[in-house]
C-alpha cells in the first residue's frame, strides 16, 4: 500500500539545518495498524506529514499504491488527501463554529457529495463512534474524548484507505485514551482501514500489527 | 443548488461566530459604499443638469453680457429684427419674463409667458389639474413640486400676493423647476409692463440654426445690445462649474470603490493570518486552495451585499433628510439628487468586482503553499 524509500527531510531553523528524517525505508500493507513511537523531536510528526502530503520530502520516495507523492503539486496532493487519507490530530482540530455533524461533514463537502447524503452519513458515523447524543453540540460543549471521537468520525467519513493519527491521545486522560485506542482498532478491523499512529503512549502499541521506533529521524 | 445553499448557510454560521469582526468589516464597507452612493448620485444629478436634451429649433435673445438672466431687459420693439424673419427661418418670437424669487422659503424661478405659448412654444404638458385662467393662478413644474411638496389646490404667496396652484406641468430642460404664470399676471404683479428678460425664438424645423444665430448676432440693430443663444446654451455655460464638480466626484467615486477593494484586502489578509488554524484544517481534509478562495470570496460577497443594501437604505434616507432641510439648488432650479437604478446596478457590479479582487490578491499564494507552510507561516 505505502512504500517509503530513502526518505529525507531537512529544513532550516535560523542558521541551522535540521535533518528531521534521515533515510527512512519501510512499507505498510493494507489493513496494518502501525504505531510510530519515539521521543519528541524524533521525526514522528514530520514522517506523518510527509506520508499525508502535508509536507514535501527533501529527497526519497513515498508511493501510495504506485502513486508518487514526492514532486506532486499542492493541488494534486490536496485531492490525493481528500480521496485517500483521513487525519486525526492531537488537539482534534475541529472548527469551533460548526457542530459535530457539520464538522464530520467537511470531507464530504470537499468531495462535493450532496448535502443531504453527507449529513445522513455524518450522523451515521457519529453514531458509530458513540456520539449519537451529541450530534448538534459545538466543540466547546464536548469533552476532549468526545471531540477526538468527532475528529475520528471526520477522518473516516470519506472512507479513506489510510488514517494518519498524530498523537491522537496526547491530550486525553487514561480512560479516554483507552476508548480512543479501542475505537481505532475497531475501525481498523471492521472497516479494514489502515492506521499509522504517532504517539508517545506505549499503551497504543498493545494491539498494533507493527511498531516503528523513530529516533533522530531514523528507524531504530 | 442545495450545495450552494448549504455553503451559504455554513458561511453565515461562520460570520455569526466571528460576529464582532464581521460587524466591523460591514461597517467599514458601509462607509465606503455610502460615499460612493452620495458622490455618484451627485455626479449623475450634475451630469443630467448640465446635459439637458438640446433643441436646435429654440433660440433666445437676452441683453448683452448679463450674468444673471433676470437682469436682462428686452422690450417688444427689440423683437423687430427677429419678426422680420417670420415665417422662415423663424416660426415665432414671443416674450418670456424670468424672476428669481423667494417663495415660501424656497428660492425659485418664476417664468411668465403668454398663456397660449405654454404648450405651443414652451412645450409644457399638463399632468395634473388645469391651466391657469384667473388673475391669481399659476402652475408648477415637477421639479418644483419634488422640492417644495406643494400640490394642486395649494396657495402660495408670490411677491406679496396669494396665488393658487391650478396644475402640475411636465417639461424638458430646466423649465421643470419653475413656477409658471401668465405674462399678464406677471406684468401686473411686478408692475413692469412691456419689459421682458427673453425673446423666445422658435425656428422652422430643419433650418440652419447656426446661420440664424450668426445672422441675428450680426444685425446692427441687435449687435452690442443683445446676444442670441440656443435656448439651453446659457444653462450649459452656467453649469460648466458643475461639470468640474462632477468630474471630481467621479474620481472620488472610483476612490470609494477602490477603498472597498483595499478594505476587503485588509480583512481577508487578517482572516488568513488569524484563522490559519481553520484554513489548515480545511486544506488537510481535502479542500483545494481554489475551493477555499471560492468560500472566502462568497463570504466577502455576502458581507458586501449586506453592506451594499444597508448603505443604500442609509444613503437614501440621508439624501431625503438633507433635501428636506437644505435642498441643493442651481440658479434657483432644484438639483434632484437620487440614487438611480443605474447607480445601484453599476455600484453593485463594481463593488462585488473590487471586493473579489480584494480577496484574490491576498489568497493568490494559497495555490502554491503547502499545508505545513501555512502552519509555519
Amino acid at each position: 500500500m505505502i512504500s517509503i524509500t530513502d526518505l529525507h527531510k531537512t529544513y532550516r531553523r535560523g542558521d541551522e539545518i535540521v535533518e528531521a528524517i534521515r533515510g527512512v525505508d519501510f512499507q505498510v500493507n493494507d489493513g496494518d495498524f502501525v504505531v510510530v513511537i519515539g521521543p519528541s523531536g524524533g521525526g514522528k510528526s514530520t514522517l506523518l506529514n510527509l506520508i499525508g502530503g502535508i509536507d514535501h520530502p527533501s529527497s526519497g520516495s513515498i508511493q501510495y499504491n504506485g502513486y508518487e507523492l514526492a514532486g506532486a503539486s499542492e493541488e494534486d496532493l490536496t485531492i490525493f488527501r481528500r480521496d485517500n487519507i483521513g487525519f486525526v490530530f492531537q488537539f482534534y482540530n475541529l472548527l469551533f463554529s460548526l457542530n459535530a455533524v457539520e464538522n464530520v461533514q467537511l470531507p464530504l463537502m470537499a468531495k462535493r457529495v450532496p448535502m443531504k447524503a453527507a449529513r445522513q452519513k455524518a450522523v451515521e458515523f457519529l453514531k458509530q463512534v458513540g456520539l449519537s447524543h451529541r450530534l448538534t453540540h459545538l466543540p466547546s460543549e464536548l469533552s476532549g474524548g468526545e471531540q477526538q471521537r468527532v475528529a475520528i468520525a471526520r477522518s473516516i467519513i470519506a472512507e479513506p484507505k489510510l488514517v494518519l493519527a498524530d498523537e491522537p491521545t496526547g491530550d486525553l486522560d487514561s480512560v479516554a485514551t483507552r476508548e480512543i485506542n479501542q475505537l481505532m482498532h475497531q475501525l481498523n478491523q471492521e472497516m479494514g482501514i489502515t492506521f499509522i499512529v504517532a504517539t508517545h503512549n506505549l499503551l497504543l502499541t498493545e494491539k498494533a500489527t507493527r511498531v516503528i521506533e523513530l529516533r533522530d529521524g531514523k528507524i531504530q | 443548488m442545495g450545495r450552494l445553499l448549504e455553503g451559504i448557510r455554513f458561511i453565515f454560521r461562520d460570520l455569526q461566530s466571528d460576529g464582532w469582526r464581521s460587524a466591523i468589516t460591514v461597517i467599514n464597507l458601509v462607509i465606503f459604499i455610502s460615499c460612493y452612493f452620495c458622490l455618484a448620485s451627485l455626479a449623475e444629478a450634475g451630469y443630467k443638469f448640465g446635459n439637458q436634451p438640446r433643441d436646435p429649433d429654440e433660440l433666445m435673445m437676452i441683453s448683452h453680457n448679463v450674468f444673471d438672466l433676470s437682469d436682462s431687459q428686452i422690450s417688444e420693439a427689440d423683437f423687430k429684427p427677429i419678426q422680420e424673419l417670420i415665417p422662415s427661418p423663424v416660426m415665432s418670437v414671443s416674450p418670456l419674463m424670468l424672476k428669481h424669487l423667494n417663495v415660501g422659503g424656497y428660492f425659485l424661478q418664476l417664468r411668465a409667458a403668454p398663456l397660449n405659448d405654454f404648450e405651443t412654444v414652451h412645450k409644457l404638458s399638463l399632468i395634473e389639474g388645469q391651466w391657469p385662467t384667473g388673475a391669481d393662478e399659476a402652475v408648477i413644474g415637477e421639479g418644483t413640486r419634488s422640492l417644495t411638496h406643494w400640490g394642486v389646490g395649494d396657495t402660495i404667496r408670490i411677491y406679496g400676493v396669494d396665488f393658487k396652484i391650478t396644475g402640475l406641468v411636465h417639461s424638458t430642460g430646466t423649465k421643470f423647476g419653475s413656477i409658471w404664470m401668465s405674462l399678464e399676471n406677471a406684468e401686473k404683479l411686478f408692475n413692469t409692463y412691456g419689459k421682458y428678460q427673453f425673446a423666445w425664438i422658435v425656428l422652422v424645423p430643419g433650418v440652419d440654426s447656426d446661420a440664424v444665430i450668426s445672422q441675428l448676432n450680426n444685425d446692427p440693430r441687435l449687435q452690442g445690445k443683445f446676444d442670441i443663444y440656443y435656448a439651453d446654451q446659457l444653462y450649459q455655460q452656467y453649469t460648466s462649474a458643475l461639470n468640474d464638480v462632477r468630474d471630481i466626484s467621479l474620481i472620488l467615486v472610483l476612490l470609494a470603490l477602490l477603498s472597498v477593494m483595499f478594505g476587503v484586502y485588509g480583512s481577508t489578509y487578517l482572516t488568513l493570518t488569524e484563522r490559519k488554524r481553520e484554513l489548515t484544517i480545511l486544506r488537510s481534509v481535502g479542500f483545494t486552495s481554489r475551493t477555499i478562495r471560492v468560500v472566502l470570496s462568497m463570504r466577502t460577497v455576502i458581507q458586501v451585499i449586506f453592506a451594499y443594501l444597508l448603505s443604500w437604505v442609509i444613503t437614501t434616507l440621508a439624501i431625503h433628510w438633507f433635501e428636506s432641510i437644505n435642498p441643493i439648488m442651481i440658479h434657483s432650479i432644484p438639483l434632484p439628487v437620487i440614487i438611480s437604478a443605474k447607480i445601484l446596478l453599476v455600484g453593485a457590479v463594481l463593488s462585488i468586482f473590487f471586493a473579489w479582487i480584494g480577496v484574490w490578491l491576498p489568497t493568490r499564494h494559497l495555490q502554491k503553499s503547502s499545508v505545513i507552510s501555512m502552519i509555519q507561516r
